[in-house]
């Protein structure tokens, strides 16, 4: 699960919070080595447009752009895992999905975000969405939990890879200013190589969080 | 994951990556609580130990459970016949437009426990499966957790991996959609019954597109998911039709 329906934030944070992920499917996409090979070009040409129409992070086991890795090099390993993609900006999104939709390319497409504002932009498009995925929170005992501003940027990553304690770590080097809140928002996307992380939303909590 | 006391100067740059908080500085050295770790490896690949005294020591069955679970870049051992390839669950509804997974009166019972960031040993999986069984679900049969089971009927788990501890262990299931209120309450219940937490979703297809045949049931228990969630937009094909 990439934990994408859990991500923590008030509506208003949740507005500039949005990612998507493009995923081929095993069991029809790696029947024979040409139906493979289309699925993987299919999957590049659908990542070319989310990094064209301005996706924040991008990413994939081989790296992630949210950390400063180079997009053709992530792009580089042929492989049926797909991508994941963060977008601070849901008008971006939207045309990212309208590009999809243009196109057919058959392959499976999760938006994650606000469902209003999903849904809105599918209606927009003429997108009928086929299921979803609801989140009820965190159960059982929720004491154990870091802040709620911790929370806003660890559940940012989908193997929860990025600690509390490291996020401390930043804010405190911000309010020395030994880094830039840019600069620590890179870092901390650095453990979450999926590139589902929201560089710009981090920089804004961490913001928040130094007092700045 | 170990640290070697004799080469460690006690920087502590290892010590804020931890995503469990298991590494701790103790007499001007990094020490690791072994117990609490889960073996995910963040240290290794962002601290940058200046002396190489943090290391990787070979895992063995039963504690290289931890890493399958806790590591997204360690692959599942094929040999192990539990291969998702890599992480803590399946597609689940990634995909569902092309393979069917959850089918219209099913719903989709998402348990990540020990998420955000807790950590969870499997006691505490064990716990939330046997409640489950109370609500008759039926386990998704290609995750690494249903793979360690003993007895998938009464949700027991390997005597050897019961005291192993991982960041998250995603448990899905299956359930009717007329089991849904019972689910539910089962599923508070053993909330108040573990040692840590987990994260709670619920998938359903959706009809006519836009509408949730689970939200008169949510009206009528006066619970409300949260305004984010994940959807699958049906872009896929062929769409997959029982």
């Amino acid at each position: 699960m990439s934990h994408a329906a859990h991500r923590f934030g008030t509506v208003e944070e949740l507005r500039s919070d949005y990612n998507l992920l493009v995923k081929p499917y095993k069991a029809l996409d790696d029947v024979d080595g040409k139906t493979k090979e289309e699925a993987i070009d299919k999957t590049e040409a659908m990542a070319d447009i989310a990094f064209e129409n301005g996706a924040v992070n991008l990413g994939r086991r081989s790296g992630c752009i949210g950390r400063g890795d180079d997009f053709r090099d992530i792009m580089k390993w042929r492989s049926l895992q797909g991508f994941f993609a963060a977008f601070s900006d849901k008008e971006k999104l939207k045309k990212v999905l309208k590009e999809y939709k243009k196109r057919d390319y058959g392959i499976s497409v999760v938006a994650g975000g606000l469902i209003e504002e999903i849904f809105a932009m599918c209606r927009e498009i003429g997108i009928k969405p086929h299921t979803i995925l609801y989140s009820f929170g965190v159960w059982g005992r929720t004491e154990l939990l870091p802040s709620e501003d911790h929370l806003k940027i660890t559940t940012l990553c989908g193997h929860h890879m990025v600690s509390p304690a490291m996020i401390d770590h930043y804010v405190d080097l911000i309010r020395k200013e030994k880094i830039s809140v840019e600069a620590a928002s890179r870092k901390l996307a650095g453990p979450c190589v999926c590139g589902i992380f929201n560089t710009d939303r981090t920089a804004a909590v961490l913001t928040r969080m130094a007092g700045r | 994951m170990i640290i070697d006391r004799e080469t460690c100067i006690g920087c502590g740059e290892c010590v804020f990556t931890c995503t469990v908080a298991a590494i701790r500085q103790a007499d001007e050295k990094a020490a690791i609580d072994r117990e609490m770790c889960v073996e995910c490896g963040n240290c290794l690949r962002i601290a940058e130990c200046p002396t190489g005294a943090l290391q990787q020591d070979e895992l063995v069955w039963p504690r290289v459970v931890r890493k399958y679970f806790s590591d997204n870049q360690q692959p599942w051992p094929k040999e192990l016949c539990f291969s998702t390839g890599y992480g803590r669950g399946t597609d689940e509804c990634k995909t569902n437009d092309r393979s069917g997974r959850f089918q219209r009166g099913q719903v989709g019972v998402m348990i990540e426990v020990g998420r955000p960031g807790v950590s969870a040993s499997f006691r505490d999986v064990e716990k939330v499966l046997q409640a489950l069984i109370k609500a008759d679900v039926e386990f998704e049969e290609k995750t690494p957790l249903t793979a360690l089971m003993k007895d998938k009927g009464k949700g027991i788990l390997r005597d050897d991996i019961r005291d192993e501890r991982v960041l998250s262990c995603i448990i899905e299931a299956k359930i009717k959609k007329e089991d849904l209120e019972k689910t539910i309450g089962i599923v508070k219940q053993v909330a108040t019954e573990i040692d840590t937490v987990f994260s709670f979703g619920l998938v359903t297809r959706l009809e006519e597109g836009f509408q949730s045949p689970l939200e008169p049931v949510f009206n009528a228990m006066g619970i409300h998911p949260r305004p984010n969630a994940k959807i699958n937009l049906g872009l896929g094909k062929p769409i997959f039709e029982a």
